[in-house]
């Protein structure tokens, strides 16, 4: 349970991945994701993974740390992998287990997608490993912002997206609370049927849900003392600026695509 | 129930960056049918103290003695379900825990888990409902039109109807107004007496240690600091200011008056009048004497 | 004479045509400077007062004019920049997800420019004592911060009225000091009008005027001195009155002369020390 919540948990750091601007990674993510499956050769996966693998140890976080992140995606990498051991039957066959025939091109084809895999999750998981929520928040508000034009509420959604992470964590006190005093009550959370275990959550729920609204109906309210009135003519104090750093991250990733293209065969 | 700590320490998250150490070697004793105050500053402990009484949380090292029951890192009573029917806690602003359709249900609620009987609870809720100031046309509203204060004694209703030994209150006058936190500290004071009950207050105001309880805890950095008798310790101003609390208003004056006046008086607890006469006796005598 | 900030001409107020009034004809000034202090049971409607005061609420009955300005639907945005309030709930009021995005909320939503912003955010946290905190996190502050970078972020407004609604009621003894400390300081440095709202006596004592407020019709208006001088009344409409008084009133039971109405023990031990030398 605590891996699960490793994968993607901001790590802080001054690293120069921590430093980029939060558009800058999305972009060269979003990019990676697709150039991924143009991959076909053993050196073009080289270059992919060398970029990866670049990127993982710039960010000065402890490869352990970020290896055991992954670990409930190494079950799915290596079920991918069987998988197409079983199902794939080009090339030659190398081995006969249990009247299961493995072909040479099952072995070739489940390693490339297993690494495709890989690649994704590893640098996905970088992004929100070095980028606070707020960032990422800042980074897609700016870049939705075309969409404005065609009156895509998008200040409305980052700032939704801005109050739920901020209260994330009070929500999660407040649940612990409300927990612990109907526990108190005689309320039996962790044993007993499954039935009477669902039942034991309406306690729970209906006062976390009457606590939440008036919290939003007070924060509404305060909100609008402060002189909020949406976001015609607001200024930011988050400021999202692009330095040296994040073209030369842009010149690395275009020279890392046309390596690629260089080196898979068509 | 007599209720000892022995040498117990709480951490949270322990071997995790995050790890913080709650209470650390708190050994106290708290007799039973005592009103027992607890006082110390927001992360002292007090909240971690009051989730040992009935076993939300276990020791990570020591024991906890509450009557029979006994809590250890290892050894958790098979019965927490009658641990938690026998200590009853008031939890700070515990009109937050109220979720049912009706007012009697909610208080229903806690008995009902416990197995009590309807027939007993309907009973428990007529002889209640008039203690914590309800009335009974509320008894079928739904809890959340109530006012907030209604709802507070809705919630502190649904701990009374267990029928509790010990009753742990957790700053249970909070957001009331003078009038409401006078009314609700005397129900308590009422009920600790006619029901024999042990209660354990957790509070910061110095005035309601001092005018209700008979035991008083002062806990800082997770560990006590200072126990005994109120007049005992709610006096010593210095050992207070260490740890940022003050001696109740009454003594400030009274050791101002004395600093003054060249004459001690006793601290024994004594209300306005009296004080007001012993000052009076003081005055009448230092006229006399030049 | 100082000048009128806040004025409310018989003002009436209920939440709906069915509803019972929570506010009945109330009249009152506040002025320039001033520290003025209402206090009155729950559900008294001191609070709705403050809420009147910048629009969050509208009256069906009576003017409110803050600063010259009659407030309308149209002229309530110019009258919040006046009006800074801090709630009772310090969760309830922190937006931003770090103290000084949160200071910023206001300025962003008037618009302010960022370099102006960053000098604010300074100079408020600094007033505030908070100036170590700018980049932690809300759920990493106690309740006392968090009520102090909410003041902070109505300083930045350079407002001319600042009204705690029972802003200290949900802290502990510690953040209360604090939070009086830090509003006493920035009342003296800014030339601003304070309106607490309250029940704690300590806040009351110290203001220049109480306005007591009773079932939504104003009680009495007067210094402090003078409230706490009835006793008994204030005791039937269920307010707390200060144990100087408590004990002066029973020194006169007991036979002891006192003229004064003492509000503090420097006072009463005055008091007394001139009777005892002169008698």
């Amino acid at each position: 349970m605590n891996n699960m919540l490793i994968i993607g948990q901001y790590v802080p750091g001054n690293s120069l991945v921590h430093r980029l601007d939060p558009r800058t990674k999305m972009t060269v993510i979003f990019f990676f994701v697709f150039i991924v499956f143009l991959a076909n050769t053993v050196i073009s996966y080289s270059v992919l993974t060398a970029f990866a693998l670049a990127s993982m140890i710039t960010t000065r976080i402890p490869i352990r740390f970020i290896l055991k992140g992954l670990t409930p995606v190494w079950f799915l990498i290596g079920f991918t992998f069987i998988l197409h051991l079983i199902v794939t039957n080009q090339g030659t066959v190398l081995v006969d287990i249990f009247g299961f025939s493995i072909y040479s091109g099952a072995i070739i084809q489940g390693f490339a997608i297993s690494m495709r895999f890989f690649l994704l999750i590893l640098v996905t998981s970088l992004l929100t490993l070095t980028t606070t929520p707020i960032e990422i928040t800042d980074g897609i508000e700016d870049m939705l912002h075309p969409l404005k034009k065609i009156r895509f509420p998008v200040h409305e959604l980052a700032l939704m997206m801005s109050i739920s992470l901020r209260f994330i964590p009070t929500l999660m006190q407040e649940t612990e609370k409300i927990s612990r005093a109907q526990a108190s009550r005689g309320v039996d959370f962790r044993t007993g049927p499954l039935k009477e275990r669902m039942k034991a959550v309406v306690p729970l729920l209906v006062p976390l849900f009457v606590s939440a609204f008036k919290r939003a109906e007070e924060l509404a309210m305060a909100m609008e003392a402060r002189g909020y009135q949406g976001g015609e003519g607001r200024t930011k104090l988050r400021e999202l600026k692009l330095e040296k750093r994040d073209l030369l991250i842009f010149l690395l990733f275009i020279l890392t695509t046309a390596a690629l293209f260089f080196t898979r065969s068509y | 129930m007599d209720i000892t700590f022995n040498n117990v320490s709480y951490i949270y998250q322990a071997k995790t960056p995050f790890e913080h150490k709650a209470i650390a070697d708190l050994s106290l004793f708290i007799p039973s049918g005592s009103f027992t105050a607890v006082i110390g500053h927001t992360g002292s402990g007090k909240s971690t103290l009051i989730q040992h009484l009935n076993g939300l949380v276990r020791p990570t090292k020591g024991e906890v003695i509450i009557g029979d029951y006994h809590l250890t890192q290892d050894q958790k009573p098979d019965e927490l379900k009658s641990l938690r029917s026998r200590v009853g806690v008031v939890f700070q602003y515990p009109e937050h825990q109220l979720f049912e359709e009706t007012v009697k249900k909610d208080i229903a609620f806690g008995p009902h888990n416990f197995g009590v009987p309807q027939a007993e609870i309907n009973k428990r809720i007529e002889q209640l409902t008039p203690v914590v100031g309800l009335s009974d046309e509320l008894l079928e509203r739904s809890p959340f039109d109530l006012s907030g204060g209604q709802m507070r004694r809705v919630a502190i209703a649904g701990v009374l109807a267990t029928e509790p030994e010990v009753l742990v209150l957790d700053e249970p006058t909070a957001g009331l107004d003078p009038r409401g936190q006078r009314e609700m500290m005397d129900m308590f004071y009422n009920l600790h007496h006619q029901e024999g009950m042990t209660t354990i207050l957790v509070t910061h105001s110095m005035e309601d240690a001092v005018k209700y309880a008979d035991n008083v805890v002062i806990l800082n950095d997770g560990t006590k600091y200072m126990e005994g008798k109120p007049e005992e310790v709610l006096t010593q101003r210095d050992a207070l200011h260490k740890v940022q609390l003050d001696v109740p208003e009454m003594v400030q004056f009274i050791n101002k008056f004395s600093e003054q006046f060249g004459y001690d008086i006793p601290y024994r607890r004594q209300s306005p009048a009296e004080l007001a006469s012993d000052i009076r006796q003081i005055l009448k005598g230092g006229l006399t004497n030049e | 004479m100082r000048e009128k900030l806040v004025e409310f001409k018989n003002v009436s107020f209920r939440y709906g045509e069915e509803q019972p009034w929570v506010l009945k004809d109330c009249s009152f000034e506040i002025y320039q400077n001033e520290a003025a202090a209402i206090i009155g049971h729950n559900g008294s409607g001191k609070s709705t007062i403050a809420k009147l005061m910048n629009g969050l609420l509208f009256p069906q009955e009576g003017e409110i004019i803050i600063n010259g300005r009659q407030l309308t639907q149209e002229s309530i945005w110019e009258i919040r920049k006046d009006v800074g309030m801090v709630f009772q709930n310090p969760d309830n009021q922190f937006v931003g997800t770090t103290v000084q995005d949160d200071v910023a909320f206001g300025m962003e939503n008037r618009g302010i420019e960022r370099d102006e912003m960053v000098k604010r955010i300074d100079n408020t946290l600094k007033a505030v004592s908070m100036d170590s905190y700018r980049l932690t996190e809300p759920h990493k502050l106690s309740g006392g911060q968090k009520q102090r970078v909410a003041i902070a972020s109505v300083l930045a407004i350079f407002p001319q009225v600042l009204i705690l609604d029972e802003a200290t009621a949900m802290l502990d003894p510690r953040g209360r000091r604090d939070i009086m400390k830090t509003v006493t300081n920035v009342q003296e440095e800014r030339n601003l009008s304070l309106i607490t709202i309250t029940h704690d006596l300590q806040e009351v004592v110290q203001a220049e005027r109480v306005i007591v407020m009773n079932n939504g019709e104003i009680w009495d208006e007067a210094v402090p001195r003078e409230i706490f001088a009835k006793k008994a009344e204030l005791r039937e409409i269920g307010l707390d009155i200060p144990f100087i008084a408590t004990l002066s009133d029973e020194l006169r039971h007991a036979g002891v002369t006192i003229t004064n109405e003492a509000l503090s023990h420097e006072e009463l031990l005055e008091e007394l020390w001139t009777s005892h030398s002169t008698t």
